[in-house]
């Protein structure tokens, strides 16, 4: 039972977090949108990754 | 949560990102799902590979992690040859990734979990690894917050073997390294008939096509640190705790704009969300079996939570971003990650054994 609290609560953690953030960042501009596939499209990825030191 | 209102849920996500925020997202979302299904169905743990090789000279979950890393350079490294809008995942070869390889290897044996483990087992619902997933992203934070210094201790440029070597030469290279580790795994091992299992080739071969699709779809390798130290240092900022411009990482123009984005546009944070959702829907069925911890466990498990998102950021990525992304993608520093995590193991699981996890 306490697992299942700890798992519930876990979940809403993060889902106040995604809705808060969704609320304070800048308005995703869909018209903007990346390519949907990015192999073949001849941009680059603007993405963060962990084995990146400087961006 | 049963399985049909549970895939309602992850369909109706799904349909927020395809329609709010972008059709590659919302394909990463899926890709991510992919990961965590088959990370929580295979029970593909690679601390768990790692310590049945120490302690028990049980080869499989090792030989799987090599058969996953064969089959995603085998594919990835000829994509990133003939297609320059895909990035690798180079990390540079520093004291930076010596430390911080070394001490991943050990607290990911004290929190049985990786960066990918500790995602899918929390997805699952397994309690310490709950509690560690928030201490780990704080400790991601903090390593990036602290990485220049990290890194002014010594360190060259990335090295890109493809760019080295050319494609053939560097999937051939990988491919002998890997059988070279495959024979020391079998060295090590109580040396059977047999390395491979297939629950952990299935495992590898699945996760392997699936960190290629990352890879195809985002343009760059699959990476999980990354979105951790965001969500902390979004959290950070927007409590006014945190100003990134005075900061050499995150004052960085790429981070600072993916800072004030929404983190569902965020690549490594979505294919985390992903797992996430794909090892609930696995576990959905499955009642925990986890056995309770003592509060010195619960202390020690925390920290060591701590410890490896702090360290994966000075390694330039965990079991995935840097061994699985940094091989698979011709990068010299996956081969220095492995040896420094795999000693920092062999302590970890001492350590382990000594709080009777």
């Amino acid at each position: 039972m306490k697992n299942k609290i700890l798992q519930i609560s876990f979940w809403l953690v993060l889902l106040t977090f995604l809705i808060w953030d969704w609320n304070i960042a800048n308005p995703v501009n869909v018209f903007l949108e990346p390519p949907a596939i990015t192999l073949g499209s001849g941009q680059k990825s603007q993405g963060g990754h962990c084995s990146q030191s400087k961006r | 949560m049963k399985r049909f209102p549970l895939s309602i849920c992850l369909i109706v996500f799904f349909l927020f990102l395809l329609w709010n925020v972008s059709v590659r997202q919302s394909l990463l979302y899926l890709i991510g799902i992919g990961m965590g299904a088959t990370l929580a169905g295979a029970r593909f743990g690679f601390t768990t590979g790692w310590r049945q090789l120490a302690e028990s000279k049980d080869p499989k979950g090792s030989a799987g992690q090599i058969v996953l890393l064969v089959v995603a350079a085998s594919l990835s490294i000829p994509l990133l040859a003939n297609y320059p809008e895909l990035s690798a995942a180079l990390g540079p070869p520093s004291i930076s990734l010596l430390i911080g390889a070394f001490v991943f290897g050990i607290s990911m044996q004290i929190a049985d979990g990786c960066g990918s483990g500790s995602l899918y087992k929390a997805g699952m619902g397994i309690p310490l690894n709950l509690g560690i997933l928030p201490l780990f992203a704080f400790g991601s934070f903090l390593g990036s917050v602290h990485l220049d210094q990290w890194l002014s201790l010594g360190q060259i440029e990335p090295i890109n073997l493809i760019e080295e070597f050319g494609a053939t030469s560097t999937v051939v290279l990988t491919w002998v390294l890997l059988g070279l580790t495959l024979f020391g795994i079998w060295l090590w091992s109580n040396k059977p008939k047999t390395l491979l299992d297939k629950r952990w080739v299935l495992g590898g071969v699945i996760l392997a096509i699936l960190a290629t699709l990352n890879l195809i779809v985002a343009g760059q390798p699959w990476g999980v640190v990354y979105g951790f130290g965001l969500w902390a240092a979004k959290v950070s900022y927007g409590l006014g705790l945190f100003e990134p411009t005075a900061n050499t990482f995150w004052g960085q123009e790429g981070n600072l704009t993916i800072l004030t984005q929404s983190v569902l546009l965020d690549i490594t944070s979505i294919t985390n969300i992903g797992i996430l959702s794909g090892a609930l829907w696995i576990s959905s069925l499955h009642n925990d079996s986890s056995k309770p911890l003592t509060n010195q466990q619960w202390l020690i498990g925390l920290l060591a939570g701590f410890a490896m998102g702090y360290s994966s950021r000075l390694a330039f990525g965990c079991n995935i971003g840097g061994m699985v992304s940094g091989i698979s993608t011709g990068s010299v520093h996956g081969w220095i990650w492995v040896p420094m995590a795999f000693l920092g193991t062999l302590i970890g699981i001492r350590i382990r054994r000594y709080f009777k996890f």
